[in-house]
């Protein structure tokens, strides 16, 4: 009688067009910057698409955390040698509880480390990485968040992604400050706002990667203020804020590593919350999370494939 | 019961040889090396070669057009009653990158990567531009309607009835009522046609009529609308290869073929505009980088560059022969000048030009704890290979002297004494072979960053730049040497040549100097959003080769005409062209320049030098908002500056005395430094300059995370300087006294940008539909550019130069009580010209070079782009891009005249602003992504 009651609730959700699909939420219980509270399934209202949903799982910062640290740096030895210093020092500090595995971004995508609670790998491999190349940034994100995705679906830990990079605009492969062809055309007033091109990559990968579910956090090592630059800065900042993340960017070298130390504390205290609800097979869906036990930071738009 | 129990045993044997149930982590750890292993992250090392299943290509196609009939009329056109200004447009092109693939030869997968761009562009636009050029009646010698800039009968003296006075006073300045020659104007203001000199009359079949009548007084008649043409089609190839874990190529090529055809003045062959050019630019660069240790990267460069050009394959033909204009050995129109009218004929008609740089670089950067260290060395070797005469044809300048009553101004006109056919200097350019300059650069440097601190890092750099000086691959160079005896008079200054008696091949010394720089950036209150940076440095400029064959004189010659008395008698007649050189070429004599405005290079140890210095400090607010202040100051001296500012033949302004003695050539020249010559010729080469800055600045920088960023830029600047500007150097003796704003300053810019991506759509905070709407409101973006920056010092300068040649520039005088204010400056009136007064003949003024407070009109600029982008599948995208420059359609004005006339004709035009220009100009732009 169960299983048949089951079934016409599935044969009518499908005639409905919608099905039951899970979303893993990143969400954080510090967003007044007060303290973090405890979550848990019970103490959580939630909602999706203004209809009722059902917390499934809640990962909270006790759980295993996969971190992957992905290093991105192809320009300055001294910023970049500060990065890995204080990543060193962060990472040492960690609990046992956050596993990491280290990639590296500059020429694609690749693996360095696999993921692992021992220290040790992880900081030889910082300390042997060699700062050359170009910049992988943008074009190793569609990778890493299939991975990182792949990992959140199989198992139930929490998954962050964490870039710290130095990239530069004018320093990757592929074109994306529209460089002068002809030094003859004088009148040329296409380049007038050459920010076009980095602004066109950037919302194509929040079109591509809008669907993926893990938080991606940017460390940027040396902001610069030329314009094109102002713009692939402010395309990662969306990237960051859009897929449940954060970024910060360092003017100066003392910000280097409070930048690091900030962005590990706030994944380690990262909560995964999987709810559950009845959705359209694709489209994008708001959710809204409440606790009693005070205000939560998440990511509050998802895009179903 | 026996099977049973086997039942049971075999139960309890599968149980204890299940594995144990994996832990979450266990299963995530797995699931990373399958997918990593899957998308191809792992097992192999950056240097491997390995073929992604599928490689992925990325690109664009574009295309840009704009069309007058998206703008607005600008506004100098519809000023002049004009409703249409051509313009076509189209760029357009593709870009191409991913892995290398040579099908059965080759498979970069990750190790060779390439990006290939093209990119085309066919233009028409239309210039325009306001002259002046003779009526239709002065053509034909009707001079009896010619007015001065103040309205009054201007006459012609007919310079065939030229006499002494018999009574003239020598110990009185020469005045109407003191005369020392006499002359008759013609009667009834006209010049008999028979009188007409024959060059001149075919060389007017070739000078267009005027077409406007702006004014006043038959000026401003010319109204140039005509459209330049231009094409240009060019490619990129850029390939990143890597060799090893720790090897990398880049290797980059860029070919592009342009033509600019500028905006004719004229239909005909005389037309002064530029000429037109095929340009030819190609560029190729190999990088090696070797990262030895991951502290340590070592870089190996080498990049060759040529920038080719070739002008006026359209004019060459014997202009000269068809004008019966006799002796002129070259091709293209012969340059006809008569100030203030539009001038006929061009400089550099026909030339061919290569300027081809070759550049290898080596750079050494390593991190030692708290030291960072960068060696890099550098040598640069630049070559032009040029053929580029100045007036292959001639050039035949004509002034008023002629043709007015000498020793008074405002009489005569320039263009009444070429009818005539009597120039008052003429010069033509015979070059036998083109020169092949070389030169080169070789730096070294050295660069130190040293963290002294969490809070303080100090940096500091020295280079040692060594300059060899200009050769000539055939030697065919040459200079006047100062100190060497001309043979002629006995006087020093003679021309020497390059590798010839006791010459080296250079004339120049061997430069090497030491630039230091230095810098700190510091957290002052231990607040890492808080920087203070500060810094100073000092560095030396080489000399530029210019694409002219400036130095060169005896292997190519400048035949050069001089008036004995540029108010008495002309340097030569158009009808009896120009007589037969004295010498065949090559002229290699130390007095060979002799008579000619001679080249003449600096051969003191004198550099370029700047300096600069600046203090910042930028704090990071609350809301992303980051604000930065501080002030810089730079400075230089020795700079190179041109004839305008530097005459080492000068005649010191005491020598004014002899009044209109010096209009005698003989007398003139004997007063100069180097009587040989007629003059020198630096070209902006010679190291005399100096100038002087300070800055302020205020930087405002929004950023968030919602797509916009703006930002807010306001500099306030004070430059002075002792050689900018449009007229040049007064007296070449006090340089203190040439000390004023600089020309271009500009005190106020301010500038605004804005950046924004319209949060609008799918993820994005609102208006998040789910429907066919979001792709109505999804993908839009803004982008802005506004500038406003206040005006340039005005610049004024009297209408007569009555100074006998000493003064090449001449100041205005001050009217003291007078302000040079008004009250609401506007077109009408933009300053007060009762403020100024001409200067008296054969006197200085006392007005400095720029005006230290009155500016011309300010100029802003706002543009704005708005975009719309279409998803086309997840990877691909459908742009369009709408760009309004001037989009408000805001007009500048123009500067106002600034010519003041003597009392009894004053410039009524003078402090006057007579247009303003631009316009809307909107382009559109279609770019398919994938």
């Amino acid at each position: 009688m169960t299983r048949a009651l089951g079934l016409l609730v599935c044969l009518t959700l499908l005639a409905a067009g919608q099905t039951a699909r899970v979303l893993r939420v990143p969400v954080w219980a510090d967003a007044g910057n007060g303290p973090a509270e405890s979550l848990s399934a019970g103490a959580l209202r939630v909602s999706v698409a203004g209809g009722a949903a059902r917390v499934v799982r809640v990962l909270g910062p006790e759980a295993e955390l996969l971190l992957l640290l992905t290093l991105d740096m192809t320009e300055e030895l001294s910023l970049a040698d500060l990065a890995r210093e204080a990543l060193a020092g962060e990472i040492r500090a960690l609990p046992d509880n956050v596993y990491i595995a280290l990639l590296r971004a500059q020429d694609g995508l690749r693996v360095l480390v696999d993921p692992t609670r021992e220290r040790e790998p992880v900081l030889r491999a910082l300390r042997e990485l060699p700062i050359s190349g170009k910049a992988g940034l943008l074009e190793t994100l569609p990778a890493a968040f299939k991975l990182a995705d792949a990992i959140q679906q199989r198992s139930a830990v929490r998954v962050a992604l964490l870039y710290v990079t130095d990239s530069n605009v004018y320093n990757y492969r592929d074109d994306y400050i529209n460089p002068v062809v002809n030094w003859s055309d004088q009148h040329d007033l296409s380049r007038r706002f050459p920010e076009g091109l980095i602004k066109e990559k950037i919302a194509r990968l929040l079109r591509q990667l809008a669907p993926y579910q893990t938080p991606l956090y940017i460390v940027h090592l040396n902001y610069r203020s030329d314009r094109v630059n102002e713009a692939y800065q402010s395309g990662l900042m969306q990237l960051a804020s859009a897929l449940g993340g954060a970024s910060q960017f360092c003017r100066s070298r003392q910000e280097i590593p409070q930048a690091v130390a900030a962005a590990l504390a706030r994944l380690n205290r990262m909560y995964r919350v999987d709810v559950e609800a009845s959705l359209r097979r694709d489209g994008n869906v708001q959710i809204k999370i409440e606790s009693e036990a005070g205000a939560l930071s998440y990511r509050d738009r998802f895009v179903l494939p | 019961m026996r099977f049973a129990i086997g039942v049971l045993w075999a139960a309890a044997i599968a149980v204890a040889q299940q594995p144990a149930a994996r832990s979450e982590i266990e299963k995530a750890i797995e699931e990373f090396r399958t997918q990593s292993r899957l998308l191809g992250l792992r097992g192999e090392s950056v240097g491997q070669r390995r073929a992604p299943a599928r490689p992925r290509f990325h690109g664009r196609l574009f295309e840009n057009l704009r069309n007058d009939a998206l703008d607005a009329v600008p506004h100098e056109v519809r000023q002049r009653g004009g409703t249409k200004s051509t313009l076509r447009r189209n760029q357009f092109g593709f870009n191409l990158a991913g892995p290398l693939i040579l099908p059965r030869l080759y498979h970069g997968g990750r190790r060779t990567y390439f990006s290939v761009s093209y990119e085309g562009m066919r233009e028409r636009i239309a210039r325009s531009y306001l002259r002046t050029v003779p009526t239709l009646p002065e053509r034909t010698g009707d001079w009896s309607r010619t007015v001065d800039q103040a309205g009054n009968p201007l006459p012609i003296y007919d310079p065939a009835g030229t006499r002494r006075n018999p009574g003239f006073d020598r110990s009185r300045p020469v005045t109407r009522d003191n005369l020392e020659y006499l002359r008759e104007p013609f009667p009834g203001n006209l010049i008999p046609t028979t009188r007409l000199d024959p060059v001149a009359q075919r060389a007017l079949a070739f000078y267009p009529a005027p077409n406007a009548s702006v004014g006043p007084f038959f000026r401003n008649n010319y109204f140039i609308h005509t459209p330049e043409t231009n094409t240009a089609d060019g490619v990129i190839l850029r390939f990143d290869h890597t060799l090893a874990a720790n090897h990398r190529l880049t290797a980059n090529a860029a070919l592009s073929n342009g033509f600019q055809g500028p905006a004719p003045w004229f239909p005909t062959a005389a037309n002064p505009a530029p000429p037109e050019r095929d340009f030819a630019n190609r560029r190729a660069s190999l990088e090696h980088v070797f990262t030895i240790s991951p502290r340590t990267v070592n870089s190996f460069s080498f990049e060759a560059s040529s920038n080719a050009s070739t002008g006026g394959a359209s004019v060459r033909r014997h202009f000269a022969a068809d004008l019966g204009l006799k002796g002129v050995p070259g091709e293209g129109f012969p340059n006809f000048r008569f100030q203030p009218y539009l001038s006929m004929g061009r400089s550099y008609p026909i030339s061919r030009t290569a300027r081809n740089q070759y550049e290898w670089t080596e750079s050494f950067s390593t991190k030692q704890g708290p030291h960072n260290w960068r060696i890099v060395s550098r040598y640069i070797t630049p070559q032009v290979n040029t053929y580029y005469p100045q007036y292959p044809a001639g050039t035949f300048r004509f002034g008023d002297g002629l043709t007015g009553l000498p020793g008074i101004v405002n009489t005569g006109h320039a263009f009444a004494s070429f009818l005539l056919g009597l120039a008052e200097y003429a010069e033509v350019s015979v070059v036998g072979s083109p020169s092949y300059f070389r030169a080169g650069t070789a730096t070294a440097m050295l660069r130190h960053s040293w963290e002294l601190s969490d809070r303080f890092t100090l940096h500091w750099g020295i280079n040692l730049d060594v300059h060899t000086p200009r050769v000539e691959k055939y030697d065919r160079q040459s200079t006047v040497d100062l100190n060497v005896i001309n043979p002629v008079n006995g006087r020093k200054g003679a021309l020497i040549f390059a590798a010839r008696d006791g010459n080296g091949r250079a004339f120049q010394p061997v430069r090497a100097k030491l630039e230091p720089s230095a810098g700190v950036s510091w957290n002052p209150l231990g607040d890492s959003r808080t920087v203070l940076r500060l810094s100073f440095a000092r560095g030396y400029s080489g000399f530029p080769i210019y694409s002219v064959q400036w130095g060169t004189q005896g292997f190519n010659g400048t035949p050069t005409y001089i008036s004995p008395n540029v108010q008495l008698e002309p340097a030569l007649r158009l009808a009896d062209g120009l007589p037969p050189p004295s010498r065949p070429l090559p002229d290699l004599r130390p007095e060979a320049a002799n008579d000619t405005v001679a080249d003449l290079m600096d051969r003191s140890r004198r550099q370029p030098v700047y300096q600069s210095a600046s203090l910042s400090l930028e704090h990071q607010a609350p809301g992303s908002v980051v604000v930065t202040i501080g002030a810089a100051y730079s400075g230089g001296r020795d700079l190179l500056v041109g004839n305008w500012a530097a005459n080492p033949n000068a005649i010191h302004p005491d020598a004014l005395r002899f009044r209109d003695q010096l209009n005698d050539e003989q007398f003139n020249r004997s007063l100069r430094p180097y009587p040989q010559f007629k003059g020198f010729d630096v070209y902006s080469s010679w190291p005399l300059g100096r100038y002087h800055r300070d800055a302020g600045f205020l930087r405002v920088e929004k950023r968030a995370s919602h797509g916009l960023t703006l930002s807010f830029y306001y500099e306030f600047s004070k430059q002075l300087d002792d050689y900018s500007g449009p007229y040049g150097r007064q007296d070449h003796f006090n340089r203190r006294n040439e000390w004023s704003l600089t020309a271009y300053n500009r005190p106020h810019t301010l500038s605004f940008s804005c950046i924004y991506e319209l949060p609008f759509g799918p993820n994005k905070p609102l208006l998040a539909f789910p429907d066919w709407r979001r792709h109505l409101v999804d993908g839009w973006s803004v982008s802005a550019i506004s500038t406003y920056a206040s005006g340039e010092p005005v610049a004024l300068r009297p209408q007569f130069n009555n100074t006998g040649g000493v003064l090449s520039a001449l100041n205005v005088d001050v009217v003291p009580g007078v302000n040079p204010r008004v009250a609401r400056p506007g077109p009408e009136l933009w300053f007060n010209p009762m403020a100024f007064a001409h200067p008296a003949d054969f006197s200085l003024g006392n007005a400095s070079r720029t005006h230290p407070f009155l500016r011309n009109p300010a100029n802003q600029n706002h543009d704005l782009s708005l975009t719309k982008r279409f998803a086309v599948g997840r990877d691909r995208t459908l742009e369009f891009t709408a760009m309004g420059l001037n989009f408000i359609n805001h007009a500048n004005w123009e500067d106002p005249d600034n010519v003041i006339g003597p009392a009894g004709a004053p410039n009524v035009n003078a402090g006057k602003i007579i247009g303003s220009r631009g316009g809307r100009i909107i382009q559109l732009g279609l770019r398919y992504s994938f």
